[in-house]
């Protein structure tokens, strides 16, 4: 990113091919469409684009990256909102192969009672394999209470597969 | 310290394959003697594992729009990774767009204030 914002063009075809897949199925993982997942992203470059010659390197690029998608999805939520259209059905496409239908549904089944920072936790540090202080900067808050929503989550989990868990002690538990 | 306290203050970073292989060891051979802690484990491996089988990673294609866009540059002989070079021109075109319009804007505002005064 350094090198873009200096000028470089080439680093942005970089940036690109480097991130673009794994934003799309980010954002895609929360749209359920991969028309709107792709217009997020693509005004997330953007973005960048357009804060190139403004950016410093105080952050890592990656929070940045997902910082800008993550509030163009949260925009495109409240715009929608405030249009009042159901979200889910709208946003669901019947163009998405039924494998990838199936995998979006079951995901959705597992986190619908989570906070969507809760989800963010688990996906962030399961999926993306972030660490704790990269989630925290991003969400802005301790690495402890990282940890915290990240155990919290994970049994949330495991109850919607079935797992009774009656073993773990309570002084395990997290706190929410 | 206790084994079973030991790995609650590492459970995180075991999970996460962000431990030392010292560390490891000692929590693994913990493990085959503690049921309890075994059982904690196995449940939340169990739930990860459902979770990233849930969020698999897949080559998202590009919308139909773009698609088209692309055939058409690929019939016109354009080179293969076509994708990527679709990219930066949508991104250049879309940059000169904004740029123009915030001209426009700045241009609209000075005409309001010239003619307020």
């Amino acid at each position: 990113m350094t090198r873009f914002s200096r000028g470089d063009e080439s680093a942005f075809l970089e940036l690109v091919s480097r991130y673009r897949n794994r934003l799309l199925n980010f954002i895609f993982r929360r749209t359920g469409s991969h028309e709107l997942a792709e217009d997020i992203v693509q005004e997330t470059f953007l973005r960048v684009v357009n804060a190139a010659p403004r950016y410093q390197a105080t952050a890592k690029f990656t929070t940045w990256l997902y910082t800008i998608a993550l509030n163009l999805w949260r925009n495109e939520l409240a715009k929608r909102r405030v249009m009042t259209i159901p979200v889910e059905t709208t946003l669901v496409e019947k163009s998405i192969s039924m494998e990838l239908r199936v995998d979006f549904n079951h995901l959705q089944s597992l986190m619908q009672d989570l906070s969507e920072e809760h989800c963010l936790v688990l996906e962030l540090s399961f999926i993306e394999g972030w660490t704790n202080q990269q989630i925290a900067d991003l969400i802005g808050c301790s690495v402890g209470t990282i940890k915290s929503r990240k155990f919290y989550a994970l049994k949330e989990l495991r109850k919607r597969m079935g797992i009774k868990n009656e073993r773990m002690p309570e002084s395990a538990t997290a706190t929410r | 310290m206790s084994e079973c306290q030991n790995l609650q203050q590492q459970l995180d970073e075991y999970l996460s394959d962000r431990i030392s292989d010292f560390e490891k060891r000692r929590i693994d051979n913990h493990l085959r003697h503690c049921p309890n802690c075994a059982a904690e484990v196995k449940d939340y491996r169990e739930a990860i594992d459902e979770l990233r089988s849930a969020a698999r990673e897949v080559e998202i294609e590009p919308s139909l729009s773009l698609q088209y866009s692309l055939n058409r540059l690929a019939s016109e002989g354009s080179r293969p990774d076509f994708v990527l070079v679709q990219w930066i021109r949508k991104y250049l075109a879309l940059t000169e767009l904004l740029v123009k319009r915030r001209e426009e804007d700045h241009k609209d505002r000075k005409t309001q204030r010239l003619g307020s005064e």
